[in-house]
């Protein structure tokens, strides 16, 4: 059953660090800037992910709080965690599998020797942020994200460099702000 | 490469430069704080003569929050997670309603490009270390710039305000398709 066979490839490991290169294209198939940077992640609720290029962002979350912080804009913003927890990606790095398949369909789009593509369509259409979500793993582990939103951009996210239960400070999940940029404590979702 | 600001207001070539600027787009990040709440979105501003599409995306996978498609008289906002267009004959109702803020397009057009929009009244606020000024109830200050072309620049960082409303926006690239 796919699920299953999704549910083994996204468990068996606690933390996880990638490099990744991401591409935009619009409805219309143009070409956005790519962008370039790496993350990692510490289930059950811990992610770091930073953008390098083609500008600096960094995205925390210690599971409690989650901060965005833009170097260029001086600002770094501090939310509740559980706004964001429950987006397609941050359910699948983080192998949440029963709330996988609450929401999402999952079927085998194709196995060839290492190489294995799932497909997640949304169970419900209107409520999900993805209308597609595909994931090509090799050997086993996650090597690209390819992200269909509702408007028509699809967002390609190619993983390298990629590490299993690597040893992750927990310094890399807590975020203090410079002293000379704005800081906003956002309650709000 | 931003360039430190030159002494405001751009001089009468600068603004000629502008208003021959005809198709262009620019990417940037931006930043909308109101009293509660802060959002921050890429944005990508792409201009052909009157027509203006203006895409929001936001997250670390980019997801696209909203695509304003529009020209004067007429925009059309499509918002993530909603398959319905929403259509007005201006933007700022429509975004208000959509997105929690708004931008008065028609003149932002002008203000992020670095001048008050010609067709419409204003005071410039003194000050030496940027170009300030007023406009249709907005507070607009070009904090850096960037070289676009020889002796031409453009915003990098700007800042309009508008009663509660602060939209803070950087500009990574310009491209002037010369």
């Amino acid at each position: 059953q796919p699920l299953d066979q999704l549910a083994s490839l996204l468990s068996g490991y606690d933390r996880f660090k990638s490099d990744f290169e991401q591409f935009v294209t619009n409805e219309r198939g143009e070409r956005g800037e790519s962008s370039t940077g790496h993350f990692a992640i510490a289930r059950p609720d811990r992610f770091v992910w930073i953008t390098e290029t083609p500008f600096p962002q960094e995205i925390i979350s210690d599971g409690e709080y989650i901060w965005i912080y833009d170097p260029d804009l001086e600002q770094a913003t501090r939310k509740p965690a559980d706004e964001n927890t429950d987006s397609a990606p941050a359910l699948i790095l983080n192998g949440r599998i029963h709330e996988l398949d609450r929401r999402y369909e999952v079927a085998l789009l194709q196995q060839q020797g290492d190489m294995v593509v799932f497909e997640l369509l949304p169970k419900q259409s209107g409520e999900a942020m993805f209308s597609r979500v595909r994931l090509l793993f090799k050997d086993s582990v996650l090597s690209e994200l390819l992200l269909d939103d509702t408007l028509g951009q699809r967002s390609m996210i190619q993983l390298s460099n990629q590490e299993l239960n690597p040893e992750l400070a927990d310094e890399l999940f807590s975020f203090d702000p410079p002293d000379d940029i704005d800081v906003i404590l956002d309650a709000s979702f | 490469c931003s360039s430190t600001p030159r002494l405001p207001p751009p001089d009468t070539d600068e603004q000629q430069f502008i208003y021959r600027m005809q198709n262009w787009s620019m990417d940037g990040r931006i930043s909308i704080t109101q009293t509660d709440r802060t959002d921050t979105a890429r944005v990508s501003w792409d201009q052909q003569q009157a027509d203006y599409r203006i895409d929001l995306t936001a997250g670390p996978f980019n997801q696209t929050v909203a695509i304003m498609t529009g020209r004067p008289g007429r925009v059309e906002i499509q918002v993530a997670g909603e398959d319905d267009r929403y259509v007005a004959r201006s933007p700022e109702a429509l975004m208000q309603a959509l997105l929690g803020w708004n931008l008065p397009v028609s003149h932002a057009v002008w203000w992020i490009r670095g001048i008050p929009d010609p067709t419409r009244p204003h005071q410039v606020v003194t000050n030496e270390t940027s170009f300030r000024f007023q406009q249709q109830g907005w507070d607009v200050d070009i904090l850096r710039y960037q070289e676009v072309t020889p002796g031409n620049r453009l915003p990098s960082r700007l800042r309009m305000v508008h009663n509660g409303l602060t939209v803070n926006l950087v500009i990574g690239r310009w491209d002037l398709n010369l």
